[in-house]
């Protein structure tokens, strides 16, 4: 294509214009630039980090002699609770979603993600999520059964107050905020990427955060359900996790690490890219083996899934169940290895230059090697059984997080800070900054190896003298101050710089990804014209003269100005597809995120009022959030690669990826329901189904109702689509009411059983399957009336919006169908087949 | 940085890329998206369902209720064979899954020039990237399902 320069000051002008967020308060409610979200991320997970380092210097002074009582037994184990929930899910996964945020529409050659709105969404969930979980030290409640919470210490016989309480609504609030940013991610990965930016040229934090986002689409559902379990065991008196009841505390245990391992490789493999793409620049040469990193980062993920039950050796789990877990805990090694001898290769092969950033990420990959390591060997499970519980694993785990997780933050820190800011990062205060955390995270985690191996137990609050245990303690304290000296050092450099750095320009550090070739800091709208990309390394080009196919053209005569537009691309090869006209600045993320925020207040309390204030505040915003778009279906915008559709339908639009991706996550959350039930079943020493098998005839007539009416909705849209709108009219109708029919029979049959959600076991989980489901037949007829009214009125005036919503609507339906044949099956017809 | 006309190991690589932005993936039609994915994501797939499958027949025969058992419900035999056979389904669809990625890789491996150690560096050539992958992944997940298999030869399945 032709490369004309169109990146006139009349076009970065009106560009600037259309762009720009307005100062000032409302400005900061209602910002959807993905830029201050990501920078709004780094800060806010920087503020966990340090209150989640005073808890840990708090415990760390306690435990630095023999017999400290300077905190009670009930502080202690609150402090370390909430050091594990800051650092696990405040800071941890939130500081990476802060660089992708930052980084990926820079990096992918777009002007911002594919869902905005959801992207500033996910940011006030979570720092909504953070302060609701904060503000149990109020009333001196905080969570205190450690980070994974294990009933039955925490049920509500045993842990009475609110603690867990925080732990559980909060932790759900945040779940909310992972999945719709995941969602986001997914999304804007296979949507809005430059033209040219093929799956093959993607940066490799790219990869990282990918595979994290859709782990998390697989893995958050387990952890909800569990904290919904539980919250309904300490609210309702449900029985999920009580023996007694039918329930048993090893679901929570399975439900949590389901989702507790794949989180590991969430707040990991990100950190990994972040190394993978920054060390290239200073061993100026490209990584070695890229296309086995990239892998290896997937294959990762994907065995991260199948490592749960290696935190769950002491349960007394057979040993050749045990067995497939150990060999898959010992395999995964072999992508992590590929990643260490990749950046081992690339410092080989290349030129390396000693900056702070190299430093930390050479830092990186000596502490991945030591945790990886320890990960090994307590991946064989008679090694576990000697160390589990002990301080050998708290090494093992703070090796590998710190190590993977915060010190390639730094390193990215010092790599991109210029980019944000427009100032460099100081390098000799940074050269202390990074002995000093290096030297004091070894000084702090290596004697709590020798500390586990003479069985110092984990979470004790206090020691008695003479245990052995004195002098490795004391050294580990002095390792814990000299770290939070580090980290003191850096945040005194950013104050620093920001100011007094010196100045950095588009590319301080002669670097090739796509970011780096825009001014720092960036634009508003990222790019003036959208550029078409080549090569992997854009701007390395002319040093890699056999890298790619042809040569990148950043300034095109792609402007779409008309608006906030960027360009929609093809999945695999990010062929042009469709000009994707983005929201502007909104304030409805906000005020829903409030809304959530009352609604877990309300539930934590429990106040009625409250949650229906909750839940009222969220329909009016979700009500206000999706006025639809305004423009006709067959509307075009001319660009350099022809007439494209404006949003497009189907396949062509994000909405279409948004709601395969929310199905995809649900469809998780049921299976996770639906394994709990067969796994209580399975073990349970209570009649399972208490009452015999379920009644047919209610459940049957349901099933018949929901599949004729899924019928009618596909016969509505199928209509819609060829422009008969009455049809569409009807199909939809009728839907409606066999949904709602389908809703009172629901009813009539729970006033018929003869047990409740407080029964037993089978009763808690009977309950919970069918009402969660019943909610999705009441959301999905929520969406079926709103498209009704408005949706087939614009399809009747031939514009997008309704068409859209038409698709989606009818793909949720069948959905909730699917759902329940498997509810159906599982709930009514095997019980019988018994 | 300065450019070679051979990577780290001395092999070639591909010729100067110059002119206009070329499409990414010349050989796209060469090989059918299914088999590329199936290539990439079979094996891992076989492994998933193979330890789920064993881990729940394993752990339910030898702990079935509230008490741990010497001996699986089924007897030893039985829960041996089933171990076996499910691994050796997973095998085979796994391997299918790698001869799937080589085929993608023997159809497209000169998709944007350059010797087949180019791709790997690279991933220049988006279907034999994707095929490239696709050896990578099955290779590791064929290991993964031959160590989850030999537990059933190496570890007695009770207590």
């Amino acid at each position: 294509m032709a490369s004309t320069i169109l990146e006139s000051p009349t076009l970065t002008d009106r560009l600037q214009r259309t762009w720009e967020t307005p100062r000032g308060v409302r400005g900061v409610l209602t910002t959807v630039d993905h830029k201050t979200i990501g920078i709004r991320y780094l800060v806010t997970a920087f503020v966990f980090l340090c209150i989640g380092g005073l808890e840990a210097a708090a415990m760390r002074a306690q435990l630095a002699w023999a017999g400290e009582h300077m905190l009670t037994a009930e502080q202690y184990n609150q402090l370390f609770s909430m050091h594990g929930v800051t650092m696990i899910f405040l800071f941890a996964a939130p500081v990476l979603s802060g660089f992708s945020n930052y980084l990926w529409p820079l990096m992918l050659g777009s002007r911002d993600m594919a869902f905005p709105r959801l992207n500033a969404l996910s940011y006030w969930l979570y720092l909504g999520a953070g302060v609701f979980i904060y503000s149990s030290l109020l009333i001196g409640q905080m969570p205190n059964a450690g980070w994974f919470d294990y009933v039955p210490y925490a049920e509500r016989a045993f842990d009475p107050g609110r603690n867990i309480d925080f732990y559980a609504i909060g932790l759900l609030l945040l779940g909310v905020s992972t999945t719709v940013g995941s969602v986001n991610f997914i999304v804007t990965l296979f949507k809005t990427r430059a033209p040219g930016m093929s799956l093959n040229r993607l940066p490799i934090i790219v990869w990282g955060t990918l595979t994290a986002s859709f782990a998390n689409l697989f893995a958050v559902p387990a952890l909800s359900a569990a904290l919904i379990f539980l919250y309904l065991d300490r609210t309702f008196g449900t029985h999920f996790y009580d023996p007694a009841g039918g329930g048993h505390p090893l679901l929570w245990q399975h439900l949590f690490w389901m989702f507790g391992h794949p989180w590991v490789y969430v707040i990991v493999l990100p950190a990994m890219g972040i190394v993978s793409d920054a060390l290239p620049t200073f061993c100026r040469r490209p990584l070695v083996g890229y296309t086995f990193v990239a892998l290896a980062t997937v294959a990762t993920g994907i065995l991260g899934f199948g490592v749960w039950l290696h935190h769950m050796f002491a349960t007394g789990i057979p040993p050749l169940g045990l067995s497939f877990f150990a060999g898959a805990s010992m395999v995964i090694a072999i992508p992590s290895a590929i990643g260490v001898f990749s950046w081992i290769a690339t410092i080989w092969y290349g030129r390396p230059v000693f900056t702070t950033a190299f430093l930390f990420m050479a830092g990186f990959i000596v502490l991945f090697t030591i945790g990886g390591v320890s990960g090994v060997m307590t991946a064989a499970a008679p090694f576990d059984w000697q160390l589990t519980d002990t301080y050998f694993v708290v090494a093992h785990l703070h090796y590998v997080l710190v190590g993977i997780n915060v010190f390639p933050v730094i390193a990215g820190l010092y790599y991109w800070f210029p980019k944000m800011t427009g100032r460099m990062l100081d390098e000799r205060l940074g050269r202390w900054n990074f002995w000093t955390m290096f030297v004091g995270v070894n000084v702090l985690f290596l004697p709590m190896h020798w500390l586990g191996m003479m069985g110092m137990p984990r979470r004790i609050y206090t020691y008695d003298a003479g245990l052995g245990w004195s002098t490795s303690n004391l050294i580990a304290t002095i390792g814990a101050y000299l770290f939070a000296i580090g980290v003191l050092l850096f945040i005194v450099n950013v104050w620093r710089s920001l100011k007094h750095g010196k100045v950095a320009g588009a590319n301080p550090w002669d670097a090739g990804t796509l970011e780096w070739s825009v001014p720092s800091p960036p634009p508003p709208y990222n790019f003036a014209t959208i550029p078409t990309v080549a090569s992997r390394h854009p701007l390395w080009e002319r040093h890699l003269p056999d890298e790619g196919s042809g040569r990148t053209e950043l300034q095109t005569n792609t402007t779409l100005a008309d608006g906030r537009e960027t360009i929609g691309t093809t999945p695999l090869d990010a062929e042009p597809l469709v000009v994707m006209r983005m929201p502007d600045d909104t304030p409805w993320p906000f005020l829903l995120a409030i809304s959530l925020t009352v609604l877990c207040y309300g539930l934590l309390l429990p106040s009625s009022a409250l949650s229906v204030l909750g839940v009222a505040g969220a329909l009016v915003c979700t009500i206000g959030w999706l006025s639809p778009s305004t423009s006709p279906l067959d509307a075009t915008a001319g660009t350099p690669f022809g007439a494209l559709p404006i949003n497009g339908t189907g396949s062509r639009s994000v909405a279409w990826w948004g709601m395969v991706c929310v199905i995809a996550t649900e469809a998780a959350f049921f299976a996770y329901l639906l394994a709990s039930y067969f796994y209580l079943g399975s073990i349970s020493t209570n009649p399972f189904p208490s009452n015999g098998a379920p009644e047919l005839r209610l459940a049957g007539l349901n099933t018949i109702l929901l599949l004729v009416s899924s019928g009618f909705a596909e016969w509505g849209r199928r209509s819609g689509e060829k422009g008969r709108t009455g049809a569409l009219r009807l199909g939809f109708i009728v839907t409606l009411v066999l949904g709602i029919i389908f809703l009172v029979l629901q009813g009539v049959e729970y006033h018929n059983k003869g047990f409740t959600p407080t029964t037993d076991a089978y009763g808690s989980l009977f309950f919970t399957i069918t009402g969660f489901h019943g909610a999705h037949v009441l959301v999905g007829l929520i969406m079926l009336a709103v498209v009704l009214l408005r949706g087939s009125r614009r399809a009747a005036r031939n514009e997008g919006g309704g068409w859209l919503a038409v698709a989606n609507v009818t793909m949720y339906w069948h959905f909730v169908d699917v759902v329940w044949l498997c509810v159906f099956t599982s709930l009514y017809l095997l019980p019988h087949a018994r | 940085m300065t450019a070679s006309t051979s990577d780290t190991t001395g092999q070639p690589r591909a010729p100067e890329a110059t002119g206009a932005p070329k499409h990414p993936a010349p050989a796209r039609d060469q090989i059918a998206v299914g088999t590329l994915w199936f290539g990439l994501f079979g094996a891992a797939a076989a492994w998933s369902v193979q330890t789920i499958v064993n881990y729940i027949v394993a752990s339910h025969t030898c702990f079935p209720r509230i008490y741990p058992l010497d001996v699986p419900t089924i007897g030893r035999a039985p829960l041996w064979w089933i171990v076996v056979i499910v691994s050796f389904v997973a095998l085979v669809v796994g391997a299918l899954g790698g001869l799937a990625a080589f085929r993608s890789w023997s159809a497209t491996r000169h998709e944007t020039g350059g010797h087949a150690h180019w791709a790997l560096e690279t991933g220049e050539g988006r279907t034999r990237f994707m095929a490239v992958a696709g050896l990578v992944t099955s290779a590791i997940f064929i290991i993964a399902i031959l160590v989850n298999g030999a537990s059933a030869v190496l570890v007695q399945p009770c207590w």
